[in-house]
């Protein structure tokens, strides 16, 4: 059964509903017509035996007065019953009903046998044995008509009784396909829909995992689930790619402050090689910390360009064991350009005894470049960031990052971590910034959670279980590299 | 002769090395890594020349512009900007900086920013640079 799509499940029912109902149209129609012909058949057989009984009658008054004129009425009615029974049987063996007239014919031929001894006029005269027989062959006749108009009564309520008999029998057939048929869409369509709707809930929220084909009513709409399924992988793979501009995206913040930065020692190195390449004498002590002063700032801007290195490598899902602290304090770095031109204050609120955690240390880094940035672009006239970290019970880390920005409005609150929802003007802001981090912070079995008071300012709070264990499936299978 | 410079930047080095240069020819020269005690020199005694960078911790390089000029409006005030940007060049000039110079920077370029200020400083006031 499962194995027929739900397509064809539908439109085999269609098709068997419309046949059953085309079926029920020339059934009824026979049955009425047959009724109609019952009809016609018991009033034949009527007409028959109410002629019979007035053969009787004058019979009967004949036999009492011996009169010529109850004779002549005898014969003319019988004349006409003789009429009717050819008429009757003609009408029957039309119908079929041959054999139910045949007793009643051979019982009139046998009642004109004796009444044709009285054909001559003569013979009025009265014979105790002819009368006797005569009497025994009408009621003979008699009975006959009367079981045959009885036979057709029954015909008739049977007949009536078929033709309402047909289309409760349709009537109820249709009625048991159309209850298989919601039932089938029930199981097949609502219910699906209503699993798909959960699971477009959660994907809406970042979650891509699949849904299970666990128990049997999913297995039942096994193959909406599929292709849900298949669109969710779909999707996925998609915001791998999703996650891949962003951080070039953020490449772009990145890159303006360490242009900032390398400026300052290769500025420094200039200078202090334009000294010694001055053709003034020195002495070689002072030689010596004019080298070192290049020599060191040398590796003060080679350890920019590393951080640079290192954020860029596109290697998403790269699962390693570091500082949490010493990644929270990089990526302030990264955003202190930003941070200062924005005149926001920053401050430190780093526990020392951070546990070190495992994951991905460049997709957390984009989370919280991502709350830094926004908490800074909400602060455009100046204000307070505080970044705190500290360990919580359970073997967990809790990460806050506190603005005294504007803060978000309610009505706004559960749409921000929406794929491109932002409220920022076109090209300032893409939108993917929190949806992407929040996928970031689920994949890493965590939770972010936000905080608001507008007017006053936001908290964003990232919780991480120390020991992640990504779930490998989920990353895709080799590192892309940047394009 | 003699010119009274302060210089304000937050690398040691560049206040090291252009102290050297100039006082080698004569210049009076203190150096400030930190804008806020340039700040309290400045307020104590008048410079002929400035030099500070924009972008500092505390500090941005265009408030140092203001306060110097409220204070003296002949002290002439050469910027050092990390961004060679023309928006801040511009803005700087705007505001009444003397000259701007981009880094990274030799010691000629600045010598000359700073010959450039004695020339301006000996056509407004002949024979008195320091104004006293
Ligand atoms: N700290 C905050 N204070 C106030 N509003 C915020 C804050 N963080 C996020 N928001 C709101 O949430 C929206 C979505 O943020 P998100 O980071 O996803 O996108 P964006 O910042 O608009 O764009 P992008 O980060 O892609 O450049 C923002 O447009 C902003 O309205
Ligand atoms: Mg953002």
């Amino acid at each position: 059964m499962s194995t027929i799509t739900l397509q064809l499940k539908l439109r085999l029912f269609i098709y068997l509903g419309i046949a059953i109902f085309l079926l029920n149209i020339p059934v009824i129609y026979f049955e009425i017509t047959k009724l109609n012909q019952r009809l016609v058949n018991l009033e034949l057989a009527e007409d028959l035996y109410n002629t019979i009984l007035e053969v009787r009658r004058y019979e009967k008054n004949f036999l009492l007065y011996h009169d010529r004129e109850s004779l002549l009425s005898n014969r003319f009615y019988f004349q006409q019953a003789s009429e009717l029974f050819s008429k009757a049987s003609m009408q029957f063996q039309k119908s079929f009903l041959g054999s139910d007239i045949a007793q009643l014919g051979k019982a009139l031929q046998e009642y004109e046998k004796f009444e044709k001894l009285y054909s001559n006029p003569s013979a009025l005269t009265t014979n105790e044995r002819i009368e006797t027989k005569l009497r025994n062959a009408g009621k003979d006749v008699v009975a006959a008509a009367d079981t045959l108009l009885k036979m057709q009564r029954r015909r008739v309520s049977r007949a009536a009784g078929n033709a309402l008999k047909w289309p409760l029998i349709f009537m109820g057939a249709m009625l048991v396909l159309f209850l298989i048929g919601a039932k089938i869409i029930i199981a097949d369509v609502v219910r699906p829909f209503g699993l798909i709707e959960k699971a477009m809930q959660k994907v809406a929220h970042g979650d891509f995992s699949p849904i299970p084909y666990g128990n049997k009513n999913e297995r039942r709409a096994g193959h909406m689930v599929a292709a849900f399924n298949r669109m969710v992988q779909e999707l996925e793979s998609r915001e791998e790619q999703v996650i891949h501009s962003r951080k070039i995206a953020s490449l772009g913040t990145l890159v303006s402050g360490c242009a900032h930065e390398l400026n300052n020692p290769i500025n420094n190195i200039v200078l202090t090689a334009d000294v010694l390449n001055s053709k003034r004498e020195m002495t070689t002590e002072r030689q010596e910390q004019l080298m070192g002063d290049i020599l060191n700032q040398a590796l003060r801007a080679s350890e920019i360009v590393k951080n640079l290195l290192e954020f860029s490598r596109a290697e998403t899902s790269v699962h390693k064991e570091f500082d949490l602290a010493a990644l929270l304090r990089e990526t302030m770095r990264i955003a202190e350009n930003h941070i200062k031109l924005s005149h926001v204050t920053v401050h430190d609120k780093i526990d020392d005894n951070l546990p070190r955690i495992s994951g991905n240390h460049q997709g957390l880094q984009q989370v919280f470049l991502n709350l830094i940035t926004n908490a800074v672009h909400a602060m455009e006239g100046g204000g307070n960031l505080t970044i705190r970290a500290q360990r919580e019970n359970g073997n967990k880390v809790k990460v806050q990052v506190e603005d005294t920005g504007t803060g978000i409005d309610e009505s706004i609150l559960p749409h921000i971590f929406d794929p491109f929802f932002t409220t920022k003007d076109v090209g300032k802001g893409t939108g993917l910034g929190l949806s992407v981090s929040y996928g970031i912070i689920k994949k890493h079995g965590g939770q972010i959670q936000v905080q608001s008071k507008p007017g006053r300012g936001t908290i964003f709070t990232v919780t991480l279980p120390v020991h992640t264990k990504i779930d490998q499936d989920l990353t895709p299978p080799c590192g892309e590299r940047m394009a | 002769m003699p010119l009274k410079i302060l210089i304000l930047d937050d690398e040691p080095i560049v206040g090291q090395r252009l102290k050297a240069t100039l006082e080698k020819e004569g210049h009076n020269v203190e150096t400030f890594v930190n804008p806020l005690e340039a700040v309290s020199r400045l307020e104590g005694k008048t410079f002929d020349i400035v030099v500070t960078d924009i972008r500092m911790d505390d500090m941005d390089g265009i408030e140092i512009l203001e306060l110097v000029l409220q204070k003296s409006a002949r002290t002439k005030v050469i910027m050092i900007t990390g961004y060679a940007t023309l928006e801040v060049a511009r803005e700087s000039l705007a505001k009444g900086a003397f000259d701007f110079i981009a880094k990274p920077f030799k010691l000629k370029e600045m010598r000359q920013a700073i010959e450039k200020a004695v020339d301006a400083l000996q056509q407004e006031n002949p024979g008195n640079p320091a104004g006293n």
